[in-house]
């Protein structure tokens, strides 16, 4: 008998996607370079670079180094800046048949809510990811991701001054990542993104000076796996949102092991810098799983680990 | 792509040639044939550790499926390149990046190589002897001590003029390849430098030399760039450096995977 493929269709709250499988914000830029290698439309959603008001430098060089299955980055958000993203990077977005998910942030509440304006009026935008876990810039980003109220205040202003999905991107970087989830839900999140990068560091023996500029950067790669895996789980139990799950995803393997963690969808980060194929095997190879575990749809692993 | 491993010699301690075939593996996405300063990302085996490729510039493009590089084993990602045997399998990502660029009117080629930076070098020697005869290429390659001179004998088998320099007088002039080359300049400037264009590729003090050697006498020098890469095409922002933006006279950040890894060097923010 020839079995029915499996449905690998999930929803992010009001978000509906076509497979759970997501690019996670500043490993794609805006799409571009990796429409040379693949349809993206293949693509259960797109994860822009963050986005702020003003275009953003970024930091000096060097802005990463490699570490033991991971690496360490510290671009600094460099971006074109929401407007120029609206004229010249979102028409090429939205001729895809996929969602596209406009990573935004800003040095103060006032400048996320005036991005999300703005990302709210323009065409071909489907959610909005509020990143208040960036641990690579000095004001903004992990400052309110680090703190309860400000994690509350910020998704508060982004709720109201937008009907877009809203998604809250949380920081790793706490005791406990839970307390903040609620606060982000009580403010209105329609899902969170878990995991941010682990604020890390590396060192150069020889000239003793930190290996990238910005001395300390964000952890990511299959490094960060297990703590990304832990903390989802921790979330998707005690919290109702649904969840991103992102942190050292490099294969099909991985995107399970975090569906069955908790995870309604999942993003390719890192795994995208050395395999631009990644997101796309990575589809190919949950539907594998659910066809050889006799699995009709993608959603009914979610959060099915026998803890 | 899978290529894989035909030749793999190490020329002298720690530094290596090897052959990579691969179908097409000469030419990019496009269809468009590898040109000299572009590079290949390089991965082997399936570890995550080490997780990224390696950034290696085309040596020499052999032909459409085969292509040769010259690099050094600096850590982890080139040892484990290093002990790979005919046969053995490389994942390849490339060409890439822009390559140097030969304006109309170029008719003398000052090619300006030290160490491992002689790599992209060869195979724009390659190309301007072989396709490009009405320029004239002259090479000036330096090293620490003889054996860091690379290239030398293939570039004057390809009848190109070569002068050598070792810090260490080993081989050819001792001292600085950067003095060869302002010698040179001074010699033969007076026939008119317009047409010409220095290609640089080494240590940055060797660089930031020839750049300003290259001001001082005005002439275009194009130059090879070198940073730590993540994906080498353009997506994590990692490698940047700092350039002249000339239409605000200030300086941006630009990337050496997809706006270099040749740059204008007087828009190089040394």
């Amino acid at each position: 008998m020839v079995k029915a493929k499996p449905s690998l269709e999930v929803s992010i709250g009001p978000l509906a996607l076509k497979n759970p499988v997501i690019t996670a914000s500043g490993t794609f830029g805006y799409g571009e370079e990796y429409s040379k290698y693949f349809d993206l439309s293949l693509l259960g959603g797109i994860t822009t670079k963050g986005l702020s008001l003003k275009p953003m430098q970024g930091n000096p060089p060097p802005r990463i180094c490699e570490t033991p299955s991971g690496m360490l980055n510290a671009i600094g958000l460099q971006n074109v800046g929401v407007d120029n993203f609206i004229e010249h990077k979102l028409p090429f977005l939205a001729q895809f048949d996929t969602k596209v998910i406009v990573n935004i942030f800003g040095n103060t509440v006032e400048e996320y809510e005036a991005v999300t304006a703005r990302l709210d009026k323009a065409k071909g935008v489907h959610a909005i990811e509020v990143n208040i876990s960036c641990p690579n810039v000095k004001k903004g980003g992990m400052a309110f991701g680090t703190d309860l109220d400000s994690t509350y205040e910020v998704i508060k202003a982004v709720r109201n001054a937008t009907s877009l999905p809203v998604i809250a991107k949380l920081s790793p970087n706490v005791t406990d990542v839970v307390p903040f989830a609620d606060r982000a839900a009580h403010a209105g999140a329609d899902a969170l993104s878990l995991i941010n990068t682990l604020l890390g560091m590396a060192i150069d023996i020889r000239s003793r000076k930190p290996k990238i500029a910005n001395i300390t950067g964000g952890l990511s790669g299959p490094a960060i796996k297990p703590v990304a895996v832990r903390i989802i789980w921790q979330v998707y139990r005690a919290v109702g949102l649904p969840i991103i799950g992102m942190g050292g995803i490099m294969d099909a393997s991985d995107a399970v092991e975090f569906m069955l963690a908790g995870a309604a969808a999942v993003a390719a980060g890192t795994a995208n810098f050395v395999n631009p194929l990644a997101p796309v095997e990575i589809i190919a190879g949950i539907e594998r799983y659910l066809i050889e575990n006799g699995i009709d749809h993608a959603r009914h692993i979610i959060g099915q680990v026998q803890a | 792509m899978i290529a894989r491993i035909k030749k793999n010699e190490e020329l002298f301690s720690g530094y290596f040639l090897v052959d990579v075939e691969a179908e097409g593996i000469g030419r990019d996405k496009t269809g468009r044939s590898a040109s000299p300063g572009q590079f290949y990302m390089l991965k082997v085996g399936l570890s995550t550790d080490p997780l990224l490729r390696r950034p290696l510039s085309l040596h020499r493009k052999l032909s459409d499926d085969s292509v040769r590089f010259l690099y050094r084993q600096a850590g982890r990602g080139t040892a484990l390149l290093s002990r790979l045997i005919p046969g053995d399998e490389v994942d390849v990502l490339g060409p890439l990046g822009n390559g140097f660029p030969i304006p109309a009117g170029i008719k003398h080629a000052l090619i300006v190589g030290g160490g491992i930076g002689i790599a992209p070098l060869m195979a724009l020697a390659d190309y301007v002897s072989g396709e490009r005869k009405d320029i004239t290429a002259v090479a000036f390659i330096g090293g620490r001590s003889r054996e860091y001179v690379l290239g030398a004998e293939e570039f004057r088998e390809k009848g190109i003029e070569t002068f050598m320099a070792t810090e260490d007088g080993s081989l050819g002039t001792m001292g600085l390849i950067t003095h060869i080359l302002d010698e040179y300049i001074n010699e033969h400037k007076h026939k008119g430098t317009g047409g010409w264009a220095i290609y640089s590729c080494g240590p940055h003090p060797m660089l930031i030399s020839v750049a300003a050697l290259a001001k001082k006498h005005g002439i275009k020098n194009y130059t090879s760039m070198e940073s730590n890469m993540a994906c080498g095409i353009g997506a994590c922002m990692g490698c940047v450096i700092s350039v002249l933006d000339r239409e605000h006279g200030s300086s941006i950040y630009k990337k050496v995977c997809d706006d270099g890894p040749v740059f204008d060097a007087e828009d190089v923010v040394w």
